[in-house]
């Protein structure tokens, strides 16, 4: 287990630690849903096709969705029952569907197999095999952002290193944590077979010092046996699990501008990634489930293993409801996530669990007014890229695209960290993003003429 | 409207609190300032505040600009009275404050976007309709008598007349605010603990002006307690846009050796700290432009194992 110095620049220590230590002692529990709700959009932007219709009866990890977009993957049904519905939700500019399942009263039962005890022989599988299995399964980057994996994985450039994405520096989130804890060594045979996939030389779990049991575990799990994993710990620090810090941290390699990891001999995937990779292989069992935390002002928090479609508002009754009801309620994690709903009550909350959710938080009700920028430089001095945010915010704010341009607001890796430290509580973030979105599609443009 | 994007935590500091620890800190200092010049330095001071807040308000009222109070106001009137003689009437503070609030202020943008620190502007407002206060600083005591400041004497061969630990603490003459660096250090060090400001920036202006000031052949006590060095040093260099920016070691010492250049050679002005500190103001742009930051990735770094 190595230990390493902190190596990116920029970046916060949002709280005290405080936060994860409301769940992360907390053992994961399971629970079946009432009612399952399988959006067809898994992640951001991606769209599946519906392959049920109302009435029909599927069975657990039977395909129900086929990738429409490039960023969907495969969608399988994560309980044995009856489709109710099929309606339209939604979800950003677009509408998608949204299949509506009532859960069996007898579910096929879960068999504990060898995967989740013992070391697992791999040899009989090649490279080929295993995207191969990736893409059957359905597995997308559980981070966040839910990149396909099988895309990731199938590049032709010569990778050296997975990087396995312990870190979990959003604050509250302790999913990860307790899937390290508690599924080490389905996690380790995943990560095992994720440098086969990927045809590296080894993989690096990397974690974060508020991690180190995780770690130490993990390390033990590996002990002697001949595996190319190795486990390292990194000073607490956010975003340190941004795609591009973890390899700065990792490896001390920066991508180039708008280059992929691959390009640098890399691939980044998450813990709960290398899980649903162990599950599919050995355990024949799709990506339908993930682990969520909820937490914050509810009154019993907790981690959930729990089917994908469960509802957010029975996740929440698991916990004992709320205890604030002037709340605001986040999904994903507290830097990065989006608020949906302010003010609710338990039985208001919409949306169901997806496989990026990674966190449904919920916060004291304070909303932040902007004030004039007092050009303290803060958010310039966090910055993970080294940008200068306040000047893109006011770039974008003037409409001057060009200017937004020539200050590399392409490179904003939208972690939040400049609207965080904002003594005027200016939306610099959000404005940075909006001016990297914006250069790039007038750099398409460009590229056209 | 309030925000309810991402990110959903943020830091407690804000403007106004931030405004508000310059304020607490400048307490002692404005405390010592009355115990040394006597009541005139508390309407003075008062004088200024209010008219700083009260014209800020007024214009942000007529021009239909939003009016939220962040202390700021408060922390440019404090300021500019801590520049002033406690012998300058109340009709030339009030004034200063006018031109620093609403000229230098406001005109430019109000908080965050003017180009020079508008206390500092406010004491070269004075210098110029005011001149006769420019040699002549009211010595402690409540009796009004004025005379030459330390460096002014210093700077024409007489003798000091003041201990060092008169100097310390602030029983000497000069404007209302500089003379104590006792009690400004005090402030400073609180500030420097809430992390509100760049202490190093502070440190290297002071040390480089002390530093080609003692090689000029001035003694170095007298050059950091003399004048106003601690003030401007601790609270007016450390103003945002120029104590954050990526260059602000070499703004500090170009700041430095401004002051020095100006009390060394300058024939009639014995002080200088108020001129470097505005012409840094205003070659930050230039300055600035010298260093090109790391963007990540646009020119990769050594790939290091």
């Amino acid at each position: 287990m190595k230990h390493f110095e902190q190596r990116f620049p920029g970046g916060i220590h949002p709280t005290d630690g405080s936060d994860k230590a409301l769940t992360k002692a907390v053992p994961i529990q399971t629970f079946m849903p009432s009612v399952i709700e399988l959006s067809m959009s898994q992640s951001g932007g991606s769209i599946c096709e519906p392959l049920v219709a109302v009435g029909d009866h599927v069975e657990r990890g039977q395909l129900v969705g086929q990738p429409k977009n490039f960023t969907a993957v495969r969608l399988h049904a994560s309980v044995s029952g009856t489709v109710k519905e099929i309606r339209m939700e939604k979800k950003g500019p677009t509408e998608v569907p949204l299949l509506v399942i009532e859960p069996d009263k007898e579910q096929p039962p879960v068999e504990s197999l060898p995967y989740t005890r013992e070391w697992m022989d791999i040899r009989k599988f090649s490279r080929e095999k295993l995207i191969a299995l990736m893409e059957e399964g359905g597995i997308t980057g559980m981070g966040g952002a839910g990149f396909p994996s099988h895309v990731k994985y199938k590049t032709d450039k010569n990778i050296e290193y997975v990087l396995i994405n312990a870190c979990e520096c959003e604050s509250y989130l302790t999913c990860d944590h307790r899937m390290m804890m508690e599924h080490g060594m389905a996690i380790l045979n995943g990560v095992n077979l994720l440098v086969k996939a990927g045809g590296a030389k080894k993989a690096v779990i990397c974690t974060e010092d508020n991690k180190k049991s995780c770690a130490e575990y993990l390390q033990r799990l590996i002990g002697e046996e001949s595996v190319p994993i190795e486990v390292q710990v990194f000073p607490v620090k956010y975003p340190e699990g941004g795609e591009r810090q973890l390899i700065q941290a990792a490896t001390g390699r920066e991508l180039v501008a708008g280059g992929l990891p691959a390009d640098a001999g890399i691939i980044v995937s998450n813990v709960q990634t290398a899980k649903a990779m162990a599950d599919m292989v050995f355990g024949n069992t799709p990506c339908i489930s993930r682990c969520i935390t909820v937490t914050g002002l509810v009154r019993k928090p907790g981690n959930f293993l729990v089917p994908l479609g469960t509802q957010l508002r029975e996740l929440l009754k698991q916990c004992g409801g709320l205890a604030e009801l002037d709340n605001k309620v986040i999904l994903g994690g507290p830097m990065t996530g989006t608020c949906i709903g302010v003010q609710v009550k338990c039985d208001q909350l919409p949306q169901s669990v997806t496989k990026v959710s990674g966190g449904l938080i919920v916060l004291k009700n304070d909303g932040y007014e902007e004030s004039p920028c007092i050009r303290c430089g803060a958010c310039m001095k966090v910055c993970p890229a080294g940008l200068t945010p306040w000047k893109v915010d006011f770039a974008m704010r003037h409409g001057k695209i060009e200017l937004a341009h020539e200050l590399y607001a392409t490179e904003c890796i939208g972690c939040g960290c400049c609207s965080y430290v904002c003594p005027a509580k200016r939306e610099v973030s959000q404005n940075t993003v909006k001016a990297r979105n914006e250069v790039r599609a007038w750099l398409r443009e460009r590229g056209k003429k | 409207m309030k925000s309810y994007l991402n990110p959903h935590i943020r830091t407690p500091k804000s403007t106004k609190v931030i405004m508000r620890d310059v304020c607490v800190s400048l307490i002692p200092a404005f405390i010592g300032s009355v115990y040394f010049f006597g009541v005139g330095a508390f309407y003075l001071t008062l004088a200024c505040v209010a008219t700083c807040v009260a014209g800020e308000y007024a214009w942000q009222k007529l021009n239909h600009l939003p009016t939220t109070f962040d202390f700021s106001a408060v922390v440019t009137g404090i300021l500019l009275a801590f520049n002033l003689s406690s012998n300058t009437p109340v009709w030339v503070a009030v004034l200063a404050s006018l031109f620093s609030i609403i000229v230098v202020k406001q005109c430019f943008g109000g908080i965050g976007s003017n180009f020079a620190n508008p206390a500092l502007m406010g004491r070269l407002f004075v210098m110029f309709i005011y001149p006769s206060k420019l040699m002549n600083y009211a010595l402690p005591g409540v009796d009004g008598t004025s005379g030459a400041t330390v460096l002014s004497a210093v700077k024409h061969g007489e003798e000091i007349g003041y201990s060092v630990w008169d100097m310390f603490v602030g029983r000497i003459p000069g404007a209302l605010g500089e003379t104590s660096a006792l009690l400004l250090l005090l402030g400073f060090v609180y500030l420097a603990i809430r992390k509100d400001l760049n202490w190093i920036v502070s440190v290297v202006y002071i040390g480089t002006t002390t530093l080609v000031c003692s090689i000029a052949g001035v003694d170095p006590l007298v050059s950091l307690l003399g004048g106003g060095l601690i003030l401007g040093g601790c609270y007016m260099l450390t103003d945002y846009t120029l104590a954050t920016s990526r260059m602000n070691i070499v703004i500090a010492v170009v700041a430095g050796l401004i002051t020095a250049v100006i009390r060394i050679f300058s024939p009639t002005y014995p002080e200088g700290v108020c001129f470097a500190i505005l012409a840094v103001n205003v070659l930050l742009y230039y300055i600035e432009q010298l260093k090109k930051p790391h963007i990540y990735g646009v020119a990769p770094a050594k790939k290091a194992e």
